[in-house]
């Protein structure tokens, strides 16, 4: 089951920042511009490799935000 | 009789080529979608090297050998084998390029001249073709020659693309005397599920899946460099520093991260760009300290496909 903590675990992972902590559960990577396209590659590598969570390469512009990737990953089974 | 011909084939000498032009990506980055931020620090490249208009695959690779030829004088009558590692032949690919190369180096005709077809691995792959089949047939003199110009097929609107492919070529003498790195076991790969990540399509142009491209490389290279340290009977913390092949700045460290080695890991081709499979012998050129007594060396990319080995210095030779 994937937890709030694994997504931003996922997160610190990817931009090796404290800074995720600050982010709501809605904050918007995109366009706040704190994930570019190569951090986004990254997170899905951490989500697939430290939890278990495989999205395709048409699903990764869904996972916007800490709340985006629960439900994603809820709808698959993984919430 | 000819004299037999025995001893291990090491690696002599390696020279570099890169054209004079660049393409300042820095300055262009706005019709990119992107700034000089993310360059310096996600693709590493601030500048990429671009061949002149007329100037060929065979006269870039031309130009790395004749460095060593001017160094050495008479070695190209020493030479008995010539292999050019390239995707982007001259012409249509017929005759092969290395043929075309033979000619302008007025090398002799009991020379064996081949290409091999393999993009980023290409070096790694043309290491141990070029050793076994000197060895093999007691040839004294080896050329292995990269020159793969990308920008023969890049689309200029595609950043994927644009923004990190350079145009070098270089030339590695292999040879039983005055041999500065003894070669060690290698260790080869092939996803060939994974073709369509990288490819030239029927407009000839490259397209290349980034997503696809950076998880091979993350997963697949560390999983290889960590079995060439283990068929070697090599630890990390033996090795000096970690070679691989400069796909872009952010592929190399997170290699580094994930191999717990990111000191030992380089990354420098700031203003020449990714080139292909003339990026690993490139740093041996260029980057390889004398301290350095024992480098891991990996190529990735094109095929898939993927290979690494261990140098190792020899006694005495800087």
């Amino acid at each position: 089951m994937l937890t709030e903590s694994d997504v931003r675990k996922a997160l610190k992972a990817t931009v090796k920042s404290d800074r995720i902590d600050s982010w709501s559960l809605d904050f918007d990577f995109r366009k706040e511009k704190a994930l570019d396209s190569l951090d986004q590659v990254t997170f899905v590598l951490h989500l697939a490799e430290d939890c278990g969570l495989q999205v395709p390469d048409s699903d990764i512009d869904k996972l916007t935000s800490i709340r985006a990737v629960l439900d994603y990953a809820s709808a698959r089974g993984h919430g | 009789m000819a004299q037999e011909v025995t001893g291990e084939v090491g690696i002599c000498d390696v020279t570099a080529y890169v054209p004079e032009n660049r393409l300042d990506l820095a300055a262009a980055a706005s019709d990119f979608d992107t700034d000089e931020d993310f360059l310096r620090s996600k693709t590493g490249y601030l500048k990429v090297a671009r061949k002149a208009r007329d100037e060929d695959t065979s006269d870039m690779a031309a130009q790395a050998v004749r460095r060593l030829f001017d160094t050495r004088p008479g070695l190209a009558a020493r030479i008995g084998l010539l292999i050019l590692v390239t995707q982007n032949p001259d012409g249509y690919g017929l005759p092969h390029t290395s043929a075309i190369l033979h000619g302008k180096l007025g090398l002799r005709d009991d020379v064996a001249a081949f290409d091999i077809s393999l993009g980023c691995s290409g070096w790694v792959y043309g290491l141990s073709a070029a050793k076994a089949f000197m060895e093999m047939n007691g040839i004294d003199f080896g050329l292995l020659v990269t020159a793969d110009p990308y920008s023969k097929v890049l689309d200029s609107s595609d950043r994927n693309t644009m923004l990190l492919f350079g145009d070098a070529a270089t030339a590695t003498l292999l040879g039983r005397d005055d041999r500065r790195w003894r070669t060690g076991k290698f260790v080869f790969g092939t996803n060939g599920r994974q073709w369509m990540d990288l490819r030239v399509d029927e407009n000839r142009r490259l397209r290349m899946n980034g997503r696809g491209i950076f998880t091979f490389s993350a997963v697949r290279v560390p999983e290889c460099l960590r079995q060439t340290l283990r068929v070697n009977g090599v630890a990390l913390d033996d090795v000096d520093r970690i070679l691989v092949h400069q796909g872009s700045r952010y592929i190399v460290e997170t290699i580094g991260e994930r191999m717990k080695a990111e000191q030992k890991t380089v990354f420098d081709a700031n203003d020449i760009g990714n080139t292909v499979s003339s990026t690993v012998p490139m740093l041996l050129a260029e980057d390889a300290r004398d301290s350095d007594r024992t480098v891991l060396v990996a190529g990735f990319g094109v095929g898939l496909s993927w290979a690494a080995t261990i140098l190792k210095r020899e006694r005495g030779s800087t």
